[in-house]
């Protein structure tokens, strides 16, 4: 579901009826003035009235509903959604949307959807309340049931319909992941009924409806037997049809939901409550479940911060486009320093999303055929997810070249680098990539910590020297932190920005320090995490604290993941700039020195080497306690991590590092993990309270030591009782206003 | 024809080549697509073009192959997201297939079709087929085509036993009764070369070339190719020379082709291989224009044929001094000799026939030898004896082998011959980049 990208004016949309002279009447969806197709809040009424010209017209014996726009339908506009302010309003909204579509499904004439492009949320809704769906083969068709994913239910009988025309598993599947289903899949799984070339999509929509219009009940002819052995469709016929088989398909589906989001959101439960009162109650209880629970839903914390964040990646767009003082320059081919994790992923990016070749350097055969087999992973699973066929996953693979050398350089217009967490190695890459590459190539590091003027100290041309900060999984994470320094030109800003936007990266832009944005507000997460194992608190305490809280992954787990040596190395720079309130906790040291690298050693707080991933034991004797279980309520654990997180971003905000604190909460959901039904460490304060924040922290300080103190931008607003964000919905615009301009001395980094 | 005229020649502005595998080896599991697709992608690469300056990819072929493609050219130029602008055709002429396509490709900028287009050659020994008997093949169509049960019954029950034999593609030509290890036993015959000349020679050969390898002459050529799918391994050089072994060893190998008297050994004939060559070719005016290096010019080339029947391998003697008239130079002013090693006997052979009088007047009508050939400068960094021959890639490795050779040695001219099966030879004039 996308929102519109005004959020003032109602979405414009529009039908438009086509009389054809075989007696089939098309219904264009579409306004002229807007790019995509977006459910209005007044879609009602207009659906209403088309109908009601429908209806008693005698020469029309069928109608078609398809799309004047690339897409079908892209979801309900959002905006309104925020504006309800009470559970029955929202609840109004549903019934009207469920009523319109009940009429469409019961009309007189035979109405069928034709499907091509997206056909999302809503737009769904509309296609299952049709007589029958037909879709393109174009690959850009895709069907999915997303409100899941901004904390709401389907609310034009989208729970009820869909479990009963694809069959209770995979119709609970869909309703619950929000899982995206291409073209050929849906045809499979009886989603639409036919699958066709774009070019005759139209008329056999039209003949569809026409021989619905004469009578044939129904158009499910062939059920070839690969269908039948599809596991799911044996799971529906085993056990759909008895009460005791159908607890057995409601539990599974439970425990899925509960695995993957603790209990956290509410709405996946919801829509396993509404689909089974639609099954054991009947169609109507369903509809009526349904609208009531969307009205909850729909005016509950989660919701709002999922739409909010969703609106606020799609406004960095617009925002990352209004940085560029400059125009970008075409980026047709890449080059890639380091064949590592983060590399090979840049260079996935590169080649699938951005379509552009990249050539990968790296010192030896070994180091580059990780790369390319992380690569071949990474390829593998996106066709195994439909995002893209083998023959594609193919030819992605076929622009991907390697070198030990710098050979093929000469051509790159853009150089990522890779290389290993430390200046000179940074600083060597630069050199090689100028004296090897063309004049005016883009040198990008992917410097965690390091300052990028600091590496460009080393180039004969600092403008073209910029930071590129992706997060691992490069595929998975959506944030791309770039960093401009002083010098950074503003064509090489341009460029990157659109380069990470061809990446399906939603971008950033943050201005140069030690840490940048994330790992500045991460270090102190992961220090005191650590600190807390140090203090005898046992490490799946902690980490489970931080996921109860909602993070994705828990703090201590994580450091094993970024490796406990570079994390380290990272945590004594970030002490040496900012002071005392990095302070590194004891015993990380003898960590590391005790060859406890994490994952990539398969030995770190945790234990990889067995089948189970377990926290190792003797991980206590190497820091010297003895593990003392309950010493903390999970709240505590948690909010001593978090509120070090919340004091470092509004520092981060106040010195200018980020832009706005819209920039801050999207940064902090997209690469760190940062629950995003809390909205982000902005929201988190106003949500909270700043004032109640400051009393907390000044709690901790107290047991705990100075790093808690609160930051002075914190307590100003604490004491002022403004909001980082004014009226609730768009970042106030204080966030902006410490943008440095040129000509003005950088600030020194503040130290505690 | 004849480049060299006015700034027609033909700029080679880059090449390069995987290494080269014996058959079943390293590139078990690769196609001869697969491997075009590797040396392609790293050529326009390494070569800084602008893939959209390509106009034109010819690429050799020539043994059959699993992949069920028709044009292996056109392949390359989708598969790779090149330009869909690139016009692309696939050719095969035998061994000599590489200089075809260079020659093609030459042509067509001399001719001012194009400036600036891709030759190369792929071949697997790998991904040879198995095939049916024809009468299995044709009983398994009339199945197919039968109306009726009963015609499809009937077409099956026409299956015997000896139809269900299965074998590889054979490398019989069907243009002369010879396969062409027996036309290399009847050359060895008839100019009588003895089996010590030619094992001698093929000791050479696997000497020089490991020589080659270990100087590091040949890196810049050779791409290191990180295998495919599973990239387990890396294999960076040619994987069928044998830098230790000792001339003794030649020796105590059977003849291959005729037990009894013959002197053609497994160890005098170039393996059949997997790899993939290809050269980016261009206008010289225009390489010029774009700032480029080239590694050297194409200055002639010729092609000839012989009846098969006959000595069927000793075309290029036919074609060298026709190169050499279009290149105004004689055989003297080469720096350089690159001639594809079938067999030794065959090399030898015409090596003879170069420097036979006789054979100037009686075949060339003209009253003296084409020359003397210079041991010294005879495929001084080995040939396709050692380093196997993937049959369409061999003249794309000789071309760049001779041109980075000329270039250490500061030599000018080069001339690269091969032979063909069916009686064919090429020959080529290089001229270094000044």
């Amino acid at each position: 579901m996308a929102p519109s990208t005004n959020t003032h004016r109602p979405t414009p949309f529009d039908f438009d009826v086509e009389h054809r002279h075989d007696g089939v009447a098309m219904v264009w969806m579409g306004h002229p003035e807007e790019e995509q197709n977006v459910v209005p809040h007044n879609f009602s009424q207009l659906l209403n009235k088309v109908l009601d010209e429908l209806e008693p017209g005698e020469k029309i014996r069928a109608i078609v509903l398809a799309s004047r726009k690339t897409d079908f339908v892209l979801g309900a506009d959002l905006e309104p959604i925020l504006q309800t302010r009470s559970e029955r309003e929202a609840e109004e909204k549903a019934r009207d949307l469920r009523a319109v579509l009940q009429r469409l499904a019961n009309f007189p004439k035979p109405v069928v959807a034709a499907i091509s492009g997206q056909c999302l949320a809503a737009g769904l809704e509309i296609a299952l309340a049709c007589r029958a769906r037909i879709a393109s083969d174009s690959p850009s068709t895709a069907l999915a049931s997303s409100e899941v994913k901004l904390g709401l239910i389907p609310s034009g009988g989208g729970t009820q319909r869909l479990p009963r025309l694809v069959g209770l598993t995979q119709g609970l599947e869909m309703l619950l992941s929000g899982r995206s289903v291409r073209a050929e899949q849906a045809l499979a799984m009886r989603l639409v009924d036919d699958v066709v070339p774009s070019s005759i999509l139209i008329d056999v929509a039209a003949q569809t409806a026409l021989s619905l219009a004469t009578g044939k009940k129904s158009l499910r002819t062939k059920m070839g037997f690969r269908r039948f052995l599809q596991r799911d469709i044996i799971l529906d016929t085993v056990l759909g049809d008895t009460p005791l088989g159908r607890k057995v398909i409601f539990d599974r589906a439970w425990q899925q939901v509960y695995r993957r989001t603790r209990g956290l959101y509410p709405a996946p439960r919801r829509i396993l409550e509404v689909v089974r009162t639609g099954i054991e109650h009947g169609f109507d209880s369903g509809l009526d479940a349904e609208s009531k629970v969307f009205g909850e839903l729909a005016i509950g914390q989660h919701a709002r911060e999922l739409i909010r964040l969703s609106q606020a990646r799609l406004q960095l767009g617009v925002a990352a486009e209004r940085v560029q003082e400059d125009e970008p320059r075409p980026v047709p081919f890449v080059g890639v320093l380091g064949a590592g994790m983060m590399g090979s992923g840049i260079a996935h990016a590169a080649v699938e999303y951005a379509n552009t070749p990249a050539r990968v350097r790296d010192v030896d055969d070994a180091s580059l055929r990780y790369g390319l087999k992380t690569i071949r992973h990474s390829l593998a699973d996106s066709v195994q997810r439909q995002r893209i066929s083998p023959m594609e996953a193919d030819r992605c693979m076929a622009q991907v070249t390697t070198a030990v050398d710098f050979s093929g350089f000469k051509r790159c217009d853009l150089v990522f680098e890779a290389v290993p967490e430390a200046l000179d190695a940074k600083q060597q890459a630069l050199r090689d990539v100028e004296s090897h590459g063309k004049d005016d190539v883009i040198f990008a590091s992917n410097s965690a910590a390091l300052p990028i003027a600091r590496i460009a100290e080393a180039s004969r041309h600092p403008e073209t020297v910029v930071g590129m900060r992706y997060f691992w999984p490069v595929k998975r994470m959506g944030l791309l932190e770039i960093v401009r320094t002083e010098k950074t030109a503003p064509w090489v800003l341009a460029t990157c920005i659109a380069f990470g936007r061809r990446q399906q990266k939603t971008v950033i832009v943050v201005n140069d320090t030690v840490g940048f944005y994330t790992t500045r507000v991460l270090t102190p997460i992961l220090n005191e995490a650590v600190r807390m194992v140090s203090e005898g608190i046992p490490v799946d305490e902690v980490d489970n604290a931080l996921r109860q809280f909602g993070f994705a992954i828990g703090p201590i787990k994580l450091a094993d993941e970024i490796g406990i040596d570079t994390a380290h190395q990272v945590g004594v720079l970030m002490h040496e700039t900012y002071g005392e309130r990095f302070v590194l906790p004891a015993g990380v040291l003898s960590l590391v020195q005790s060859g406890r690298l994490g994952r990539k050693n398969q030995l770190g707080f945790y234990n990889y080497r067995g089948r189970r991933v377990d926290v190792d034991q003797n991980i206590y004797d190497v820091l010297g306690v003895s593990p003392e279980p309950h010493k903390l309520t999970e709240d505590e654990i948690a909010w001593r991590c978090v509120l070090l997180m919340l004091n470092e971003a509004t520092r981060c905000l106040s010195e200018g590092v980020i832009q706005s604190a819209r920039d801050g909460d999207v940064g902090a959901v997209l690469a760190l993990g940062f629950p995003a039904f809390r909205g982000g460490p902005f929201r988190l304060i106003d949500a909270v309270g700043a004032k109640d924040i400051c009393r907390r922290m000044e709690r901790m300080q107290k047991t705990y030591g100075p790093r808690y103190a609160p930051s002075s931008a914190l307590r100003e607003i604490a004491e002022s009782g403004e909001l980082f964000y004014d009226g609730g919905d768009r970042p106030a615009p204080r966030g902006g206003k410490r943008r440095r301009t040129e000509g003005e001395t950088p600030q020194p980094p503040m130290s505690a | 024809m004849k480049l060299q005229e006015s700034g027609k020649r033909i700029a080679v502005v880059a090449g390069v080549r995987t290494p080269f595998a014996k058959r079943r080896t390293a590139f078990a599991h690769l196609s001869a697509l697969d491997l075009a697709k590797l040396c392609t992608a790293e050529l326009v690469h390494r070569s800084g073009v602008a893939p959209s300056d390509i106009q034109q990819i010819v690429f050799g072929k020539v043994m059959p192959s699993s992949i069920p493609t028709t044009n292996v050219a056109r392949d390359l130029v989708v598969s790779l997201s090149l330009p869909a602008h690139i016009e692309a055709y696939s050719l095969s002429q035998a061994c000599a297939s590489g200089y075809r396509a260079a020659a093609n490709i030459a042509q067509t900028i001399a001719a001012g079709a194009i400036d600036c287009g891709l030759a190369g050659g792929c071949d697997s020994a790998s991904d040879v087929p198995v095939t049916i008997p024809k009468s299995l093949q044709d009983a398994l169509g009339d199945v197919g085509a039968g109306y009726t049960l009963g015609d499809r019954l009937a077409a099956l029950g026409s299956v015997r036993p000896r139809d269900l034999n299965l074998k590889t593609t054979g490398q019989k030509d069907p243009s002369s009764v010879l396969t062409l290890g027996e036309s290399a036993e009847k050359m060895a015959k008839e100019n009588h070369i003895d089996r010590a000349s030619q094992d001698s020679f093929a000791h050479r050969s696997h000497t020089l070339a490991a020589r080659a390898w270990s100087e590091g002459k040949l890196s810049d050529e050779v791409m290191r190719v990180h295998i495919p799918p599973d990239y387990d391994d890396t294999l960076a050089q040619d994987n069928n020379i044998r830098p230790e072994s000792t001339l003794e060893s030649y020796q105590l190998l059977e003849p291959a082709f005729d037990p009894h008297h013959g002197t053609v050994t497994h160890g005098t004939s170039a393996p059949l291989c997997d790899g993939a060559s290809c050269m980016l070719l261009m206008h010289e005016e225009k390489s010029a224009a774009l700032g480029l290096s080239p590694l050297g010019y194409i200055r002639s080339f010729a092609f000839a044929g012989v009846h098969p029947d006959k000595q069927m391998l000793i075309a290029p003697a036919y074609a060298i001094p026709q190169a050499l008239k279009h290149a105004e130079l004689e055989l003297s002013n080469m720096d350089l000799l690159d001639i594809h090693e079938a067999f030794s006997a065959q090399v030898i052979s015409l090596v003879q026939t170069v420097e036979s009088d006789e054979f100037a007047r009686s075949e060339l009508g003209r009253n003296k030898r084409i020359g003397t050939v210079d041991w010294n400068k005879l495929n001084v960094n080995g040939g396709s004896l050692a380093m196997g021959h993937p049959a369409a890639a061999t003249g794309g490795r000789q071309i760049m082998q001779a041109l980075f050779e000329l270039q250490r040695r500061g030599g000018e001219f080069a001339l690269c011959a091969a032979s063909a099966a069916g009686g064919m030879g090429a020959a080529m004039v290089l001229e270094a980049a000044r």
